[in-house]
C-alpha cells in the first residue's frame, strides 16, 4: 500500500503542459483575430468617412461652379452628394458677383437605416 | 526505477515540444498584432489627414489674407502654402515635421481652386479639391 502511494507521488503528469500550451495558443489566436478584425473595421470606417468628405466638397465645388455661371438674382438648387443626400443651396447673387448664402446644408432624403450588425469577419471576394 | 526515468524523459520531451510550439504561436501572433497595429495607425493617419484637409478648406473659404489662414499656413511662394505637423498631428516648426499639409491655389474660370494634400514623407495620405468664388 505504502509502496503504491509512493509510486503515485512520483507519477509525472504527461499531457498537462500540452494542454496549457494549447489553451494559451487559443487565447493568443482569439485575441489576435479580434485585434485584426477591429483594426480592419476601423480602417473601413475611416475610408468611408474620407470618401464622404471628398463627396461633400465635390458637391460644394459643383455648387460654386453653378453659382459662378448663374445670372445675378435669387438662386436655389440642390446637388446630389451621395445616395439619399443632397446639398441644398439658396442665396442671392449680387451684380458684383458676390453671393449671399441663405441655406447651404446637407438634406437627408431617405430614411436612414441604422446598421445593427457587428461584422466580425468579412471574407474578400 | 527504469519506468520512472522513461516517463520523466517523456515529460521533458513534451515540455520541450510545448515550449517550441508556444514560441511559434507567439511569433505568429506577434506578427498579426503588428499588422493590426499598422492598420490602426493607417486609419488614425487617414482620420487626422481628413480633419486637417477639412480645416484647410474652411480657412481657404475665409480667404488667404484672413488671420485664421495665416495661423494655419505659411506662404512659400505665390499660390503655394505649407503647414507642418509632428507625429501627433500638432502644428510645429519645420524641424520636427512628420506630416505636411500643402495648399496650392490656382484660378479657374471665375473660381479659385485649392488643391489641399496631406502627406507623410512624400506618400500622399489624403487630397481634397476645394473651389470658391473669386471676389
Amino acid at each position: 500500500m505504502r509502496k503504491r502511494n509512493k509510486e503515485k507521488q512520483h507519477t509525472v503528469n504527461i499531457g498537462l503542459s500540452s494542454m496549457i500550451v494549447i489553451l494559451i495558443g487559443l487565447f493568443f489566436m482569439v485575441m489576435a483575430a479580434l485585434a485584426v478584425s477591429h483594426a480592419q473595421n476601423d480602417y473601413q470606417l475611416s475610408r468611408r468617412m474620407a470618401e464622404h468628405n471628398t463627396k461633400y466638397y465635390a458637391a460644394s465645388n459643383q455648387a460654386m461652379e453653378k453659382i459662378a455661371a448663374a445670372e445675378p438674382g435669387e438662386i436655389s438648387f440642390a446637388i446630389p452628394v451621395e445616395q439619399g443626400q443632397v446639398l441644398q443651396v439658396v442665396g442671392n447673387k449680387a451684380t458684383d458677383g458676390s453671393f449671399q448664402t441663405q441655406v447651404w446644408k446637407i438634406i437627408n432624403q431617405d430614411v436612414m437605416e441604422i446598421e445593427e450588425t457587428i461584422p466580425f469577419f468579412t471574407p474578400k471576394e | 526505477m527504469k519506468k520512472r526515468v522513461a516517463s520523466s524523459h517523456l515529460f521533458l520531451t513534451e515540455l520541450l515540444l510545448s515550449i517550441l510550439l508556444l514560441i511559434v504561436i507567439i511569433a505568429v501572433c506577434l506578427q498579426i498584432f503588428a499588422s493590426a497595429d499598422r492598420t490602426s495607425e493607417k486609419s488614425q493617419e487617414l482620420v487626422q489627414a481628413v480633419r486637417l484637409a477639412s480645416d484647410g478648406a474652411e480657412v481657404f473659404y475665409q480667404g488667404e489674407d484672413s488671420a485664421s489662414f495665416a495661423e494655419v499656413f505659411t506662404k512659400i511662394e505665390d499660390g503655394l502654402y505649407l503647414s507642418n505637423y509632428n507625429a501627433d498631428f500638432i502644428k510645429t516648426a519645420s524641424g520636427d515635421t512628420t506630416y505636411i499639409m500643402r495648399l496650392e491655389v490656382q484660378e479657374k474660370e471665375g473660381l479659385k481652386q485649392a488643391v489641399i494634400s496631406v502627406s507623410k514623407a512624400d506618400a500622399m495620405i489624403y487630397e481634397l479639391i476645394v473651389e470658391k468664388l473669386c471676389q
